[in-house]
C-alpha cells in the first residue's frame, strides 16, 4: 500500500520535472541578455559578439537548443558552463556540500528552538511568557537576514572573535573549524523559520491540548513533559511539518543572502550568479536539480503525514 | 539624534552566546607554503584573455601568459619575451625570442606560436585589426625569430605590442592560438609567471595560481609590464567576495590579504585597522564616462547633445558618486588625467561659469519637442548609481523630459548594445567607466571611434573627420605631431560630442601588512610582491 | 467543558466572537502603530521637507540635523524623507502580495482538499511553483519585464501561493475527517455549501496567521530583491531599496540601515500582533480562558 503510493507519487513528479524544465528554458532565454557578453566583457564589439553567440550556438532556434539541451540530460550530460567552460555537474558538484550543511544546520537550530518555544507558548497560553515568546519569534523573522548577518559578524567574529567572519570549512576538516564557520550562518538562516515553525507549533498544540486524550492523559497521572511531547506534539504535528517542508523549499531565497553575506561557496550563490550572467546551461541544470530535491522533500512530507495522522487516508 | 551605537549593541548580544556556544576562536593551521589570498573587484568567470575586454579576464591573462613587450611605468614598450628591432624605412621589425621561454605545458616557446598569437590577437582586438591592415607579411625567420612586414610606416605598433589593454596581445601555443573564431581557449597554457590551476578553479569562488617554478625573469627590474617579473610566493588565490562588509571584516581578520578595489567612503574604517596599509597599486584610475545615442532622437541633434552636455557637472558628479575630493580628478582630457597626451583642448564645454543659461538656450533653439529621453541606470554597482539620477535631475532643469530605468548588470549591457528604438528596447544616454589604459590615446580608445561600426563602442557616433585625424594618429611617427594631433582629436570629440568626460577616480587597494612589495602596474600584478609567515 | 459541536467553527459564531471580543492592550497598541503608519505614508509630501529623490551631492552622508532629521545618504538625499515614502511602497507591495496569495491560494486550497480527484492536478502545479526558487523566478520575471512596483509585485506573490495553499488544504484535510463534518455530509450537504459553511470558517484563523507572515515576507523579498539589484529602482524608495543604497556604508553610518529597518520590523510586529489578536478572537479555543 505504502510502496504503491510512493512510486505512483514519484512517478506523477516526473511530469512536474519536464514542465519546471520546459517553463525555466523559454524563461531565461526570453530573459534580456546572454552569455556571450560576460565572456567578451563590457566593452566587446557588435562583431566579436556576433562570433561567440555563433560558437556557442545561440544563434540556432530555441526548439533546436531545447533539443541539444534535451538530448544530453537523457544521456546523463549536464552540459559546460556557457562562461567557464567547466562541466556543469562539476561545478554543482564543488557547490552542494556547503548548502547542504547549512539548510540541515538552520534547520536543526530552528527545530531545536521554535519547537519548545511553541509547545511552552501553547502550555501558558496567555500568558506573559506566551506574549514574549512570540514577540521574540516575531522580532527574528523581521530584521531582514542581511542586517543580522552583519549584526552577528560584527560581534561575534570581528570583536569577539569566536567565529569565522566568513567561508566555510567542511566537516571533513574537523568539527570545530566546521562549527566556527557554520554556527553564525545557521543561526542567521534560522531566524526566519523560527518565528514560522514555533507559531504554527503553538497553534497546532493549542488545539490538540483541548482534546479529550489529553485530558485523560493527564488524568492517568502521566508528567506533565510526558503529556505535551509525546501525546500531544505527536499529535500537533501535520501542520508544523507541512510548515517544516514548505521551509526548507522557501529556504533557498533565505540562503541566496546568507550565502553572500557569510561568503559560503553554495548553490545560492551559483544560482543567483549564474542567472545574472545568463549561464543558461548552468542555470537549467539548477533548476531541474531544485526540481527534483523538492520532489523529494515533499514525498517524505507526504509519507510522514501518512505516518502521523493515519486519519488520512490515501487511495 | 539617534546614531546606532554598533558595539553596545553588540555586546549585549555577546553575553548571551557565550552561553550557549562555550568555544573560542582556534587559529587555523598556517600551511608551509605561502599563499596571498585576494579579493579582486571582479569574479573571474570567462577565462579567455584573447578575447575577453572584461578587466578581470585581462588580469588573469597577465598571471598565466607573457607578451613579446612590456610597458614601462614611462608609457614606453619595452622588451619582455622579445627584443626588437626596427629597420631604418620603419617597415621591418625583427622580433627575436629570449632564451629559456616555455610553455606551462613543457614545451619550448617558438616564432610559430607568437605569430599564430598575434594573428588571433588581430582578429578580436580593434586597435589590432587596424594595425594588420598595414601589416605585408608576417613570418619566421628562425625557430626564435620573426618579422613584421609592414606595407607602410605605423607609428603606434609597438604601443599595441606593448599596450596592457583592452585586449593585449598575449602569446599562446600554436594550437591554441588557433582555436576558430568565436570559440574560447580550451586549455590555459601560457608562458607566464603563474600557472592556472584548473583542478581548483571555482568559479564564482575561487581561482588559483601557483609559481611558475620554469620562468626565467628578465634581468632589468620590474616596471609596470616590463622588466623581470619575479615570484616570491608559492600560490595566489583570488578569493570570491560577494559582499563589500563580508569583505571588510576578512580584510580585518586576516583572512585575505589583499584587496584590489576598496569603496572609498570605508577608507576611515580600514585605515583605522591596525594591521593594514591602503594604497594606490594601480596608478591609473578610471575615467568616468556619458554617452549619448547618437542614431536616436533627441540626441542625433548635435545643438541638444551640447545642451545636455553643458548640463553634466564634472565635480558635482564626482562628489555624489566618490566623495572624498582627495580621490577623484577633474579635468578635459579625453585620454585620462595625468597621462602623457593629456590636455586641455576645448576645455569650455566642461568647465566654467555660466554653462547651464546656455544650454537651456541651446535646448531651446535646438527645436527640442519633449521627446522622452531614456537613461538607464544600472543597479549592482554602488560607485554608478548615483550619476544617472544627477543627470536626470540637472537636464530635468532646463527643461528634458527624462526617464531614468533601472536594471541589473546583464539587462543594461543587453540594452546598451541595442539599436532599436527606445520604445522596442533601445536607449538614450548611458554611463559607464573606463579604464585609463584602455583609452590613453586616439588609436587604444575605443570610446571614441567614430565609425559606427560594428567595431564601435555603444552610441555609434559618425563622425568621418574624426576618424581621419585618428588614422592620422595612428601611422604618425614623430611624437610632437603626435601630440598635436591628439589635442585636435579631443576638440573635435567635445565639439561634436562624440561622448562626454567626467572626471577620473582613483582605485584604492588594501592590504594586510604581512603583504608587502606589491608592484605598481596598469593592472594589478602579482610578481614582486612578499608576504612574511 | 468543550465537546465537538461547540469546537466547530461556523461563521456566526466568528462574527460572533469577534463582536464580543475585548483586544489586549497590546492589540490596541499595534493597531495605533499601523494607522499612524498608513498616515504616514499617505501624509509623507507633508510630514518631510525635502524630496525622497532629489540629490545634494555635496550634502552626502550628512548626520542629523534639524534640518535633515535623519541625516542623508550617500547621494545627499534626505533619509527621513526616504524612509517616509519608503513605507508607501513597502505596505502597498505587502499588501498587494498578500491580497494576491489569499485570493489565488485560498480557492486552490479549499478546492484541493475537499474535492480529492482534483487535489493532485492541483498540487503538482503547486509543486512546480515552488520547486522553482521564488528569487530566481522572481530574478527572471523582473528581467523580461521592466522593474517597477507591480513586477516586483506579482514576483513576490507567485511563490508565496503554495504555501497558502497547501495550508489551506491541509486544514481541510484534517476538517473534513471532524464528526461534524461527516454529520453535515450524511445529512446530504453538497460541495459548496460544505466548503463555505463549516471548512472555510475552519481555516480562516490559521489563514490570518499565515497571511501576516506573507505580508511580512513580501516585504522581506523586496528587500531581498534589492540588495541582489534587481528590486525597484532607486528613484522609487521603499524600505527594502533604502537599506540595499546604505548597505556599504553600514560600518560608518549604520543609521542608513537601522531607520528602514526599524520601520520594517515595527510594522511586522504590529502586522503579527493584530494578527494574533484576529485569530484569538476568531478562534477562541486558541485563547485564554477556555481549557
Amino acid at each position: 500500500m505504502m510502496l504503491r503510493f510512493f512510486v505512483w507519487r514519484l512517478a506523477s513528479a516526473v511530469p512536474v520535472v519536464a514542465i519546471i524544465a520546459v517553463i525555466a528554458f523559454g524563461l531565461l532565454h526570453l530573459t534580456p541578455g546572454d552569455p556571450a557578453r560576460i565572456v567578451l566583457g563590457e566593452n566587446a564589439t557588435a562583431e566579436n559578439l556576433a562570433a561567440v553567440r555563433t560558437a556557442m550556438g545561440l544563434d540556432l532556434p530555441l526548439p533546436v537548443q531545447f533539443g541539444h539541451w534535451l538530448w544530453g540530460i537523457l544521456h546523463g550530460d549536464l552540459g559546460v558552463s556557457m562562461i567557464s567552460r567547466a562541466p556543469v555537474s562539476r561545478l554543482i558538484g564543488q557547490r552542494i556540500g556547503p548548502t547542504v550543511a547549512l539548510a540541515l544546520c538552520a534547520m536543526t537550530v530552528t527545530i531545536a528552538v521554535a519547537l519548545p518555544l511553541g509547545v511552552l507558548a501553547a502550555w501558558k497560553r496567555g500568558a506573559l511568557v506566551d506574549r514574549a515568546v512570540l514577540a521574540l519569534s516575531v522580532l527574528g523573522f523581521s530584521v531582514p537576514v542581511f542586517v543580522l548577518g552583519y549584526v552577528l559578524i560584527g560581534t561575534f567574529a570581528v570583536d569577539l572573535r569566536w567565529f569565522a567572519a566568513q567561508g566555510y570549512r567542511s566537516p571533513a576538516d574537523g568539527l570545530v573549524p566546521f562549527l566556527r564557520h557554520m554556527t553564525l550562518p545557521a543561526i542567521t538562516l534560522a531566524s526566519t523559520y523560527v518565528a514560522l515553525i514555533a507559531r504554527m507549533t503553538r497553534a497546532s498544540m493549542v488545539e490538540v491540548l483541548d482534546e479529550d486524550y489529553i485530558r485523560t492523559a493527564r488524568a492517568k497521572g502521566l508528567a506533565e513533559p510526558r503529556v505535551l511531547f509525546r501525546h500531544a506534539l505527536r499529535n500537533a504535528a501535520v501542520p508544523i511539518i507541512t510548515v517544516v517542508g514548505s521551509g526548507f523549499a522557501m529556504m533557498v531565497s533565505g540562503v541566496v543572502i546568507t550565502e553572500s553575506v557569510f561568503n559560503i561557496p553554495g548553490i545560492g550563490r551559483l544560482v543567483v550568479d549564474s542567472v545574472l550572467s545568463r549561464d543558461y546551461a548552468l542555470i537549467q541544470a539548477l533548476i531541474l536539480l531544485t526540481g527534483v530535491l523538492y520532489v523529494v522533500i515533499n514525498l517524505l512530507i507526504d509519507l510522514a503525514y501518512a505516518l502521523t495522522d493515519p486519519r488520512i487516508r490515501y487511495q | 539624534m539617534f546614531e546606532l551605537h554598533r558595539r553596545r549593541l553588540l555586546a549585549l548580544t555577546a553575553g548571551l552566546a557565550t552561553a550557549t556556544f562555550g568555544f573560542a576562536a582556534v587559529p587555523e593551521a598556517s600551511a608551509a607554503e605561502k599563499t596571498l589570498t585576494a579579493v579582486m573587484s571582479g569574479n573571474l568567470k570567462a577565462l579567455d584573455p584573447s578575447i575577453s575586454t572584461a578587466q578581470i579576464t585581462r588580469t588573469h591573462g597577465f598571471m598565466v601568459y607573457d607578451t613579446l613587450l612590456g610597458m614601462d611605468a614611462q608609457y614606453r614598450p619595452q622588451p619582455q619575451m622579445a627584443d626588437v628591432t626596427v629597420s631604418d624605412d620603419r617597415l621591418t621589425y625583427h622580433f627575436k625570442l629570449r632564451d629559456g621561454l616555455k610553455w606551462h605545458d613543457g614545451t619550448p616557446v617558438g616564432a610559430e606560436d607568437c605569430i599564430a598569437s598575434l594573428k588571433r590577437w588581430s582578429r578580436y582586438d580593434a586597435a589590432a585589426s587596424r594595425l594588420f591592415e598595414q601589416v605585408a607579411s608576417l613570418e619566421a625567420t628562425s625557430p626564435t625569430s620573426f618579422d613584421i612586414k609592414l606595407s607602410a610606416p605605423f607609428g603606434q605598433i609597438l604601443a599595441l605590442l606593448a599596450k596592457p589593454s583592452p585586449i593585449p596581445p598575449f602569446m599562446m601555443p600554436k594550437r591554441l592560438a588557433e582555436t576558430p573564431k568565436g570559440q574560447q581557449l580550451p586549455e590555459q597554457i601560457g608562458s607566464g609567471p603563474f600557472k592556472f590551476v584548473a583542478a581548483e578553479f571555482r568559479p564564482g569562488d575561487k581561482v588559483v595560481y601557483v609559481r611558475n617554478t620554469d620562468y626565467v625573469p628578465r634581468k632589468e627590474p620590474a616596471s609596470w609590464t616590463a622588466g623581470g617579473k619575479v615570484v616570491n610566493v608559492d600560490k595566489v588565490v583570488w578569493q570570491s567576495m560577494p559582499d563589500m562588509q563580508t569583505t571588510m571584516n576578512a580584510l580585518q581578520n586576516g583572512d585575505v590579504d589583499f584587496v584590489e578595489q576598496v569603496p572609498l567612503d570605508l577608507l576611515p574604517v580600514i585605515e583605522a585597522m591596525p594591521d593594514v596599509a591602503v594604497g594606490k597599486v594601480r596608478p591609473l584610475g578610471m575615467q568616468v564616462v556619458a554617452r549619448m545615442n547618437h542614431t536616436l532622437p533627441p540626441f542625433d541633434n548635435l545643438d541638444v547633445r551640447r545642451a545636455a552636455m553643458l548640463v553634466l557637472d564634472q565635480e558635482e558628479l564626482m562628489q555624489a558618486a566618490i566623495g572624498d575630493p582627495k580621490y577623484y580628478h577633474l579635468c578635459t582630457s579625453i585620454y585620462g588625467c595625468t597621462v602623457p597626451l593629456a590636455s586641455d583642448a576645448g576645455k569650455d564645454w566642461l568647465f566654467g561659469a555660466g554653462r547651464k543659461e546656455k544650454a537651456r538656450a541651446l535646448l531651446k533653439a535646438s527645436g527640442y519637442d519633449g521627446t522622452p529621453v531614456v537613461i538607464l541606470q544600472q543597479t549592482e554597482l554602488d560607485a554608478f548609481k548615483p550619476q544617472p539620477l544627477l543627470a536626470a535631475q540637472r537636464m530635468r532643469e532646463i527643461g528634458f523630459n527624462v526617464e531614468v530605468q533601472s536594471m541589473d548588470w546583464q539587462t543594461h549591457l543587453q540594452r546598451q548594445y541595442s539599436r532599436a528604438p527606445v520604445a522596442e528596447g533601445g536607449w538614450n544616454m548611458i554611463f559607464s567607466a573606463w579604464g585609463i589604459t584602455g583609452i590613453w590615446d586616439p588609436l587604444a580608445s575605443t570610446v571614441i571611434d567614430a565609425s559606427a561600426s560594428n567595431q564601435a563602442w555603444s552610441g555609434w557616433p559618425k563622425d568621418p573627420e574624426l576618424e581621419k585625424l585618428r588614422k592620422a594618429f595612428s601611422v604618425e611617427t614623430d611624437p610632437a605631431t603626435q601630440k598635436t594631433i591628439a589635442e585636435k582629436v579631443q576638440a573635435r570629440v567635445l565639439e561634436q560630442v562624440n561622448y562626454v568626460p567626467l572626471g577620473e577616480y582613483d582605485i584604492l587597494a588594501a592590504w594586510n601588512k604581512r603583504v608587502a612589495n606589491l608592484p605598481e602596474g596598469p593592472l594589478t600584478l602579482f610578481w614582486g610582491a612578499t608576504k612574511k609567515d | 467543558m468543550s465537546s465537538p459541536r461547540l469546537t466547530a467553527p461556523s461563521w456566526s459564531r466568528l462574527v460572533r466572537e469577534l463582536g464580543s471580543h475585548r483586544p489586549h492592550w497590546l492589540t490596541g497598541l499595534a493597531i495605533a502603530v499601523l494607522v499612524a503608519l498608513v498616515l504616514a505614508a499617505l501624509l509623507a509630501p507633508l510630514l518631510s521637507a525635502h524630496d525622497p529623490v532629489t540629490m545634494v551631492p555635496s550634502e552626502r552622508l550628512r548626520p542629523p540635523s534639524p534640518d535633515h532629521l535623519l541625516g542623508t545618504d550617500a547621494m545627499g538625499r534626505d533619509l527621513w524623507a526616504r524612509v517616509l515614502w519608503g513605507a508607501r511602497i513597502s505596505l502597498v507591495v505587502g499588501a498587494g502580495a498578500t491580497l494576491g496569495a489569499v485570493v489565488i491560494g485560498l480557492p486552490l486550497g479549499l478546492v484541493s482538499g475537499y474535492f480529492r480527484r482534483l487535489d493532485p492536478f492541483v498540487m503538482r502545479v503547486m509543486d512546480g511553483l515552488m520547486a522553482i526558487p521564488g528569487i530566481l523566478l522572481a530574478v527572471a520575471l523582473i528581467a523580461i519585464v521592466r522593474p517597477s512596483l507591480t513586477t516586483v509585485m506579482i514576483a513576490i506573490l507567485i511563490p508565496e501561493i503554495p504555501s497558502v495553499v497547501r495550508l489551506v488544504r491541509a486544514r481541510v484535510l484534517s476538517a473534513r475527517e471532524e464528526p461534524y463534518v461527516e454529520a453535515a455530509r450524511l445529512l446530504g450537504t453538497g460541495g459548496a455549501k460544505m466548503l463555505w459553511r463549516h471548512l472555510l470558517p475552519n481555516t480562516v484563523a490559521p489563514l490570518v496567521v499565515q497571511a501576516a507572515h506573507v505580508f511580512a515576507a513580501a516585504i522581506l523579498t523586496e528587500s531581498a530583491l534589492s540588495f541582489l539589484g534587481v528590486g525597484i529602482g532607486t528613484e522609487t524608495p521603499s524600505w527594502g531599496n533604502v537599506m540595499a543604497d546604505g548597505r556599504l556604508y553600514f560600518s560608518i553610518k549604520p543609521a542608513l540601515i537601522f531607520w528602514p529597518a526599524a520601520a520594517l520590523t515595527l510594522t511586522i510586529l504590529s502586522i503579527n500582533i493584530v494578527g494574533d489578536a484576529l485569530r484569538d478572537a476568531l478562534d477562541p479555543k486558541t485563547s485564554k480562558g477556555k481549557g
